[in-house]
């Protein structure tokens, strides 16, 4: 039914009209109440005429205060709770309203006398109408929410009943009846009627003092107003009841009208400002209630106030006895309930705390406080899966510890920066130490609370976003990669069309050639430049050859295995024998050469490629020598191979040439110039490097890395 | 038809070309036209700056006399045809010869690097022995014949 805080509905024709005319209606009413009270208590001695008139002004006051509590029933703006609550109420003055109707039906058309001492029907309808206002009060979203506060309440109640009657008997209705001897049904019926009224001012009272909103206050305040009027008016209409005689249109009935003012008030106060907050909204007032204390007190001392004046020793001494008693008994309970509102306050305090801790300790974010000096004052367990630091290993720490010496400084940057302002700093990445040692990338967000005197620190919230990183760089390499791979492939089919193309120059030309001296008879000319032809046609199928294997080195062809390097060393020799005699080239292999994983035939391809090519540079006047061996591990841990000669060298401008495809660096020399390039290619598919180390005329050894096989 | 004075003039060319066959083809065609045209033949780029800049085995000028024509390789061991070409530019000697490329590459950024170092021409050997005697007989024709030297 209600639809909260959000704009009023617009709810028909009929509602709207009624939503208008509130305001109107209750100043109406408030006029015409207060009027009516002035006249009964300043206009002159109560008369038939008086009598009348007031017999029928109640009906349509009680009316338009029913009414106007319907409305607020239908209030939008209220919660369930509060328009159960009005209905109730509406529902209660609707009651009362209809024992004044059948006591003017009586008085005035029945031409009875109504207020005979038997049960008569309006009285029904006045007893009626406690229990429902009773209920409606207690239906405000209020803290009796558990059985205890509930039975505490009943209890209250029920003390201010007893102390309240007390004091009503005994000064006010007692003396009455006493002086007209009326019966005791009538005596307690015109006691219940204020009785009544008092415990509805304890439920008010409990009421106002669960709602904090200041203007539910105010609503509640006329509630209590119109209560308290009731109370004085039943009590002078008993006093009258009881004594000389009940009389209409005196102060009392001023009075009975006064309260359908405020009761009118009330509703509509709270239908136009007061916002009442929802039952699950309210926080428990933990406030003290002091009226069963004073109903206490009061019945008290209206006991003691009669002892006094009837003093007899024993008596009084036993009275005044038991009144010190219940007072220190009364003591102790207000200190126990003061000791129970601290309690409970305790409670709902950790409570609360209980509930911040285990969402903070349970959130896959670790959350960091650190104090002005940057050293880490909290942590929340998470810490320990994202980092595997335990917490207590870092509490106290400075936070510089955990931070990569290459963000430091942009970390205590953004902290500072932080400090200066109210939002939040960040997200920046850092790197963050794990307890292995390994560095692991977070997203960090900083936000200053130095200010706030329950944390007096900066909250930062590290999200771990290591594995994000990685597949970013892995992704990034993967592109650049990509990227170099293209490069390469353009280069090299820019390089291979245009070294083809050279032969075909060749064999065009002295094809044209060969033409013309075959005609011209020339015989010795013709051979020559056939010989010229075949030579370039050889090469051209020496280049594609060379070529394809050079694209097979892509493909794994043929399992890895652990082989002895010396096995492959010797299997190389083996193959290049022939030319290696013909120049008469020493080959010397290393003892001690470790064993290596991979490819054991392009291995020996890549170890006869190298003798070969060591082979064809030597230096005269130099005895060639070729050495095949080992050296200790580089700077990542891997043994270097060798191919060692003694020749002429290589300059060190084109150690990177040396690789290129195509790049001879002697063009005298035979070869295509893809031998270089197969072997790099080779070795690098292994997972390796490979470089030179040489200088013009001091040699040169080929260097390269191979993945480690078992057996070392 | 060629004019009398390039039949009989002598003729100073250099030839930096890696090749043998294409630097016999060209020997050939330029033989027919210019015989009395004396053509030095060096094999890699590091020769040829040797050769133009008389230093190493090319010291004595007798051995290396300042050519009226350079022709260029691009593909060249040691040191390459553009590099040559624009040490040759940046002296002030030098760069008064004038240089054509002659090579069998057509990519576009030779050509634009050639340009951006001042070549005076640039030719691309055909892949036909008509075309490539006509070329290598023309270039003899132009830059022999017609062309005008300080």
């Amino acid at each position: 039914m209600s639809s909260g805080l959000a704009g009023r509905r617009d709810d028909g024709f009929l509602g709207g009209r009624l939503r208008d005319w509130g305001g109107v209606a209750t100043a109406g009413l408030g006029i015409y109440c207060v009027s009516f009270f002035a006249w009964t208590v300043l206009g002159g001695a109560p008369g038939a005429a008086k009598a009348a008139i007031t017999d029928v002004a109640f009906i349509p006051a009680g009316l338009l205060a029913a009414v106007l509590a319907a409305r607020t029933s239908r209030d939008d703006h209220a919660s369930p709770e509060a328009c159960g609550a009005w209905r109730r109420l509406a529902l209660a003055f609707l009651l009362y309203w209809t024992g004044d109707l059948l006591w003017w039906i009586f008085k005035v058309g029945l031409q009875s006398e109504p207020f005979s001492v038997s049960f008569s029907a309006a009285t029904f309808f006045y007893f009626a109408h406690y229990p429902f206002f009773l209920a409606g009060l207690l239906a405000f979203p209020t803290v009796l929410r558990s059985r205890s506060r509930r039975l505490e309440f009943w209890l209250d109640a029920a003390t201010v009943l007893l102390g309240g009657s007390m004091v009503v008997w005994h000064f006010v209705l007692g003396p009455a009846a006493a002086h007209s001897s009326s019966s005791t049904t009538a005596s307690l019926l015109y006691l219940a009627y204020p009785v009544g009224d008092l415990v509805l001012l304890l439920a008010a009272a409990v009421t106002i003092l669960s709602q904090t909103d200041d203007a539910t206050r105010r609503s509640f305040l006329w509630l209590v107003g119109g209560l308290v009027v009731d109370f004085v008016a039943d009590l002078i209409q008993g006093a009258n009841a009881l004594g000389p005689g009940l009389v209409s249109g005196g102060p009392a009935d001023g009075f009975f009208m006064l309260q359908w003012f405020c009761y009118g008030m009330s509703a509509h106060v709270f239908q136009r400002r007061a916002r009442p907050k929802r039952a699950e909204d309210l926080e428990p007032q933990l406030s003290f209630n002091l009226l069963p204390y004073a109903a206490v007190l009061v019945g008290y001392g209206v006991l003691l106030f009669a002892v006094v004046l009837n003093w007899s020793t024993t008596f009084g001494g036993l009275v005044a006895w038991a009144i010190a008693l219940t007072g220190v008994v009364l003591a102790r309970q207000v200190a126990s309930e003061r000791e129970n509102l601290r309690l409970l306050g305790e409670r709902a305090a950790r409570k609360s705390e209980a509930r911040f801790r285990t969402l903070v300790q349970n959130a896959s974010d670790v959350i960091v406080v650190v104090d002005a000096e940057r050293r880490i004052r909290y942590l929340t367990p998470s810490i320990e899966r994202v980092l595997g630091h335990p917490v207590d290993g870092l509490l106290g720490r400075p936070l510089a510890t955990l931070i990569h010496p290459a963000d430091l400084a942009r970390a205590l940057g953004q902290l500072a920066d932080a400090a200066g302002r109210p939002s939040v700093a960040g997200p920046a990445a850092w790197r963050v130490s794990h307890r292995d040692g390994a560095w692991r990338h977070v997203e960090v967000t900083a936000l200053s609370l130095l200010a706030d005197p329950d944390i007096e620190g900066i909250v930062l919230t590290l999200r771990d976003v290591h594995e994000r990183k990685q597949a970013e760089a892995e992704r990034e390499a993967a592109l650049t990669e990509l990227k170099q791979k293209n490069a390469e492939l353009e280069q090299f089919t820019y390089t291979v069309s245009h070294d083809l193309k050279s032969p075909l120059v060749t064999v065009a030309g002295f094809l044209g050639h060969l033409e013309r001296d075959a005609l011209a008879g020339d015989k010795h000319k013709v051979s020559e430049d056939a010989a010229r032809i075949r030579q370039a046609v050889t090469k051209m199928g020496a280049l594609l050859e060379d070529l394809l294997e050079l694209s097979r080195i892509g493909r794994v062809t043929h399992p890895s295995q652990d082989v002895p390097f010396a096995d492959i060393a010797k299997d190389a020799v083996e193959l290049v024998g022939g030319r290696l005699e013909q120049r008469g080239v020493r080959v010397e292999i290393q003892e001690g050469l470790p064993t290596v994983y991979g490819d054991r035939l392009r291995l020996v391809a890549v170890v006869q490629n190298l003798v070969d090519n060591a082979a064809k540079f030597m230096r005269p006047g130099v005895d060639p020598l070729v050495e095949i061996g080992s050296r200790g591990p580089d700077a990542t841990g891997h043994t270097i191979l060798f191919v060692r000669d003694n020749g002429i060298g290589i300059a060190p401008e084109f150690h990177d040439r040396v690789f290129g495809l195509f790049n001879k660096l002697d063009p005298q020399t035979e070869g295509t110039g893809v031998g270089l390039a197969v072997v790099r290619r080779i070795v690098e598919a292994h997972g390796g490097r490979i470089w030179v180390e040489s200088s013009a005329g001091q040699g040169a050894a080929f260097c390269f890395t191979l993945p480690e096989g078992k057996g070392n | 038809m060629a004019s009398p004075a390039v039949a009989t003039r002598g003729f100073t060319i250099l030839l930096v070309e890696d090749d043998e066959d294409h630097a016999e083809l060209v020997f050939r065609c330029l033989r027919e036209q210019l015989p009395h045209a004396q053509v030095n033949h060096v094999r890699d780029g590091q020769a040829a700056l040797d050769y133009l800049l008389r230093r190493g085995d090319y010291e004595d000028p007798a051995r290396s006399p300042l050519p009226e024509l350079i022709l260029l390789d691009l593909r060249l061991p040691l040191v390459d045809g553009l590099s040559v070409l624009e040490e040759v530019k940046r002296s002030p000697e030098l760069r008064r010869v004038p240089a054509v490329v002659l090579t069998t590459s057509d990519a576009p950024k030779d050509l634009q690097r050639a340009y951006a170092s001042h070549v005076n021409s640039y030719l691309v050997k055909p892949m036909d022995f008509e075309q490539f005697s006509r070329q290598v007989q023309d270039l003899g024709l132009y830059w022999v014949g017609w062309n005008r030297h300080p």
